[in-house]
């Protein structure tokens, strides 16, 4: 009897001190966060988030208490590595599982979302007086990534979340060093631009620093079969004037401005190291923290690895340029885009938060923890500029933005693109055979 | 009393029974269904509408990468299992010797089956990484320069993946030859030693014979594994360089979880089982008809 009644006792202690904690974290005090997300009618609601694991989530992720403090939500964030993320959210779309409130998704998902009305467009919450952040200021959005990310014919579907670009790295310190310059002036006759500003400058620097003797290669391409692979690729196919699809949507994938910009791309294998078919992004970045790497056509997110003095031990020596040109710049767009599904259990909270995330002020301080931002003015904050890749490379990078194409069968023309850059890379087949191939295999596919 | 003892004993082996078909049978009509439909969770338009065997008649006539992948699969397992079985053997019969440390070396021989195969992948991915891996370094040092890093060259790609796999299970064919060896009666090897048979004829006609039937069912059950392996191969490659490492498995899980197309995929899915199941068929034939030949039944 005598322990029964210590646990009641126990028990009841338990729940009056949860209700007093409950009531106290009601009244918690407002931080200054934008006017819309004090009102307290989310309050209590948790919202499941999944995003990328690259550093900006992390940078969301410390921010996140502001939020929380502010709007009495929770928020929980799932990451995972880029493909487990994209697998994780269609099974819950699909399945109509209701899990995730909120999504951060590869910005060419957008045409299979919404023909598939996974998502729905954001119209109406912006235009909700209850949810509109009275200074939220939509014109600030860089142009050409609101829409690249988040317009499907004719709407909106949601506010670019990671907006990650392709550009030109290299080790300025090699390049400027007047030795090398002279050299280099020796053999091939001229003195190259820092940085190259063609393909051909970019291959005869690459071949002059290959040095396998002492540990040193020209470039670092990211080889494997792979997203990171039709990333990188793309890259070089707008920079000679070519493209997936012309404008009617018929693939034109075996123009002979792609054969001769697979040609080129394969072409430098010899000045890469030989590790180079088994790279990703990250091993790249890896092989420029060793110092192994002169060039490399990299993501702008991933700089702050090979800035970092603690991983890098070329932190300070590098700089950041325009992707090579042949007939037009280019530069590939990545970005994320925050979308709320259809089946969100809290849409309007879900809105909330993503106004938060990419309003001025959080870009900002965003900018200044590790995430790439997606306005106009949090690139002309002094502190921001002073990271040496995000201005000028990056806002010059984002001015251009190619983005890939975003209608429902790019995944399955993408995974087959690998394929067919894979084959070429590894000799298997012609540059000009493989792009016939994947020619034929995309007419199948869009049934035209 | 007969009849009543039958009631109850399929009534205890009722719950088991409907775990079981649950398990396997409804995921398997589940499957059955969809690969006689157009279904995609990415396309508009493939609903799910009865297609009758159009997927089977694409995937078998229009698709080549399908037949490349099998291609890849068989060569796999047909020299994973080879090799795992030439070594097991050898290994169980050393640990079949009374030598110092057996116990000590039968425990250790055993943890790379017991590691999980995603993170085999991982570990193999670290140690063959080209910059920073030990493997890759170790290869240096002696003085072997590599064009192109083991995963990433269509030449080395599959038998590496194809070492990693003999790494992995040849302790499970050394436990079940050791288990076999150990059951082996000892009258007839001494009968032969008295004879003055030599250690390697005693082996070849004496105990090669008489563990042949555990040898079966240990290819059996490898090769069945095998051909179904996924995790280790989709972490370290991919299926890549190029088409080196796609094994049935990968593509079809590329067709379902990448294109989403799960008709199609479902019907890839069917035809490998079809292919399993008879190989599983010929092999009971074979193995049966040496019994049946020996005049044991």
């Amino acid at each position: 009897m005598k322990i029964v009644r210590k646990k009641k006792t126990i028990s009841i202690g338990l729940m009056v001190l949860t209700m007093i904690a409950f009531l106290v974290g009601c009244f918690a005090p407002a931080e200054a966060v934008p006017p819309a997300v004090t009102e307290k009618t989310y309050e209590g609601i948790t919202l499941r988030f999944v995003a990328e694991a690259v550093p900006p989530t992390e940078a969301l992720i410390k921010l996140l208490p502001e939020f929380e403090k502010a709007s009495g939500m929770k928020v929980i964030v799932e990451q995972y590595p880029f493909d487990h993320v994209v697998e994780k959210t269609m099974m819950d779309l699909a399945g109509k599982t209701r899990i995730y409130d909120v999504l951060s998704t590869p910005y060419q998902y957008l045409g299979q979302f919404a023909e598939m009305g996974y998502i729905v467009p954001i119209e109406k919450f912006m235009n909700d007086p209850k949810l509109r952040d009275l200074e939220i200021d939509y014109a600030d959005y860089i142009e050409g990534m609101l829409k690249a990310s988040a317009e499907w014919k004719g709407e909106l579907y949601g506010f670019p979340s990671n907006s990650c670009i392709m550009f030109l790295w290299y080790r300025r310190d090699l390049l400027e060093d007047p030795v090398e310059r002279g050299t280099f002036k020796e053999n091939y006759g001229y003195y190259y631009s820092i940085p190259p500003t063609n393909w051909i400058e970019y291959k005869d620097v690459a071949e002059f620093f290959t040095r396998p003797e002492q540990e040193l290669y020209g470039v670092a391409l990211q080889g494997k079969r792979h997203d990171a692979l039709t990333c990188e690729w793309m890259n070089y196919m707008w920079s000679f004037g070519g493209r997936v699809l012309d404008e009617e949507g018929k693939p034109v994938i075996n123009s002979p401005e792609n054969v001769e910009a697979l040609e080129y791309f394969v072409s430098l294998l010899p000045f890469a190291p030989p590790g180079t078919t088994t790279y990703t992004w990250d091993e790249v970045t890896t092989a420029f923290q060793k110092g192994r790497v002169v060039m490399a056509i990299q993501w702008n997110d991933q700089a702050f690895g090979v800035e970092d003095p603690a991983k890098s031990e070329v932190a300070g020596k590098m700089n950041y340029g325009p992707v090579p040109v042949k007939k037009q710049p280019a530069a590939h767009f990545g970005a994320w885009t925050y979308f709320i599904p259809k089946l969100s259990k809290h849409p309007e909270a879900a809105y909330l938060f993503i106004q938060w995330a990419t309003s001025k002020k959080v870009q900002m301080e965003l900018a200044r923890i590790g995430m790439v931002p997606a306005r106009h003015s949090s690139y002309l904050d002094p502190e921001v500029r002073k990271i040496p890749f995000f201005y000028p490379a990056t806002l010059a990078a984002l001015e251009i933005s190619n983005y890939r194409p975003r209608i429902p069968e790019w995944e399955e023309m993408n995974s087959k693109m690998m394929l067919a850059i894979s084959q070429a890379l590894a000799g298997e087949k012609t540059s000009e055979e493989t792009l016939d191939w994947l020619q034929k295999e995309y007419l199948k596919i869009l049934g035209k | 009393m007969k009849k009543r003892r039958s009631a109850k004993l399929f009534l205890f082996h009722l719950p088991t029974m409907i775990t079981l078909m649950a398990i396997t049978l409804v995921p398997f009509l589940f499957a059955l269904n969809l690969s006689f439909r157009a279904y995609s969770l990415a396309r508009p338009g493939y609903e799910g509408q009865f297609i009758g065997l159009d997927n089977f008649r694409k995937l078998l006539n229009e698709d080549p990468l399908f037949w490349k992948s099998i291609l890849i699969t068989l060569r796999f397992v047909a020299v994973a299992v080879t090799l795992e079985l030439i070594l097991g053997l050898s290994i169980a019969t050393l640990l079949n010797q009374k030598i110092w440390g057996r116990r000590f070396f039968t425990s250790i021989i055993i943890v790379p089956m017991m590691i999980a195969p995603v993170v085999v992948g991982l570990i193999w991915s670290f140690l063959l990484n080209a910059e920073f891996g030990v493997v890759s370094y170790a290869i240096k040092k002696l003085g072997v320069h590599l064009e192109r890093a083991l995963l990433g060259s269509v030449n080395t790609a599959l038998p590496t993946v194809m070492f990693i796999d003999v790494w992995q299970w040849t302790p499970f064919m050394t436990l079940i030859l050791l288990a076999g060896l150990r059951a082996l009666p000892i009258e007839p090897v001494e009968a032969a030693q008295i004879d003055g048979a030599s250690g390697l004829q005693i082996f070849y006609y004496i105990t090669l014979p008489l563990i042949k039937p555990l040898i079966f069912v240990a290819i059996l059950l490898r090769s069945i594994d095998s051909f179904k392996l996924f995790d280790t191969v989709f972490i370290l490659t991919g299926g890549g360089p190029a088409f080196a490492t796609e094994l049935a498995s990968i593509y079809a899980y590329r067709i379902n979880f990448k294109y989403w197309n799960m008709g199609y995929g479902s019907a890839m899915v069917l035809i490998l089982f079809l292919i399993v199941l008879i190989g599983i068929e010929f092999f009971f034939f074979f193995t049966q008809r040496e019994k049946l030949h020996k005049g044991v039944s």
